[in-house]
């Protein structure tokens, strides 16, 4: 089998920055490096460099964290008017029946229920969710509820990144009949579900591919187990696509 | 029942004074005074939506907390800017208190 050879693809996971991407852009940096060893990415590429003597050189990809979704608990009842009229930067639509929270850094949203369910988006790390939801939890108890921060858990990532090739998605959505569903007509990608870890992948024809899993680590093992596959359908790019046009080819 | 948001206005006051004076004097009934504002609310929202051509822009460096609650805005602004055509008004904190013009 071909693919074996390349099997084994160094992912470094990077945040999209506060500052100068926002995350509905894709942001590709693809780098091909002659050795395995390369400074940043030696602290999360994958374990099996079994084939050192491949004749290509290996490619780097770098995943782009966009968002992270995480949900907490701040086990009180939470009166919803009282936060609205007395939290800073709050929105409270009553037909939606939760207060919306923001924060300027890190540059996220909450939505709070009176049940004292919280959801917090738009954090690009899961460290930075973590502070963030720390932050909401602090603002409430600081307009005077006796919260408690539980139940923490990242409930979904988005990542995405970009292959240094172009993937001819028609075949390879034919080759994987079972998990990879084109419908040229809804959408101009490939959605691959992947089983173990549960991804779900939307794969273009330009070499971008969008990730959502449940956690970074997911995420990244999603990106690793499809590179193989993909890289059976490289080919290499028009000038249309290298333009970033993901909708020039259809 | 319109907002009572222009009641403090030089307008609304100086019509508050005159109906409390009225009542004192007892010309005319307290229930008469509420009803005469509660139609000040509604004329002045009416005049203001279609009578004022008048405009005024202003401009902030920064929104520093929004809030928004029972259809009403609440925005703290710094450094604003204000310009009508020749004048021009510097200041350093402004809070805003937006309503729903359309609301009957």
């Amino acid at each position: 089998m071909s693919q074996s050879d390349h099997s084994n693809v160094a992912t470094t996971t990077t945040s999209s920055c506060d500052d100068d991407t926002n995350g509905d852009q894709i942001k590709t940096e693809v780098k091909l490096e002659e050795n395995v060893d390369g400074v940043e990415s030696s602290e999360q590429s994958l374990t099996q460099q079994m084939d050192e003597d491949e004749q290509e050189p290996e490619p780097e990809i770098d995943i782009v964290i966009n968002n992270v979704v995480c949900s907490f608990s701040v086990r009180c009842h939470l009166n919803l008017r009282e936060i609205a009229l007395n939290g800073i930067n709050v929105e409270f639509r009553r037909e939606n029946g939760m207060v919306t929270m923001k924060l300027r850094r890190p540059y996220t949203t909450a939505s709070i229920w009176s049940s004292g369910r919280i959801t917090c988006t738009g954090a690009t790390s899961e460290d930075q969710a973590k502070v963030a939801a720390r932050r909401y939890a602090r603002c409430l108890q600081k307009l005077g509820f006796s919260v408690k921060f539980n139940n923490f858990r990242v409930v979904n990532v988005l990542g995405t990144c970009s292959m240094p090739w172009a993937i001819k998605i028609v075949n390879f959505s034919e080759k994987y009949k079972n998990e990879a569903s084109y419908e040229p007509e809804l959408h101009p990608g490939v959605t691959y579900k992947l089983k173990f870890p549960k991804a779900t992948l939307k794969i273009f024809s330009t070499g971008s591919i969008t990730v959502t899993a449940s956690s970074v680590a997911n995420v990244q093992a999603a990106i690793e187990h499809i590179f193989p596959l993909v890289y059976e359908f490289r080919k290499k790019r028009t000038i249309l696509e290298t333009k970033e046009k993901p909708r020039a080819n259809l | 029942m319109s907002y009572q948001l222009y009641r403090n206005t030089t307008l609304g006051n100086t019509l508050q004074e005159s109906l409390d004076e009225l009542i004192q004097y007892g010309q005319i009934t307290p229930q008469l005074a509420f009803k005469v504002l509660l139609q000040f609310d509604k004329s002045i929202n009416a005049a203001l939506n279609s009578k004022v051509k008048a405009r005024v822009t202003f401009k902030a460096s920064k929104l520093n907390t929004y809030r928004f609650c029972d259809n009403v805005w609440t925005l703290m602004l710094n450094d604003v800017e204000f310009r009508e055509v020749h004048e021009f008004a510097k200041v350093d904190k402004v809070k805003i208190v937006a309503c729903d013009g359309k609301s009957e």
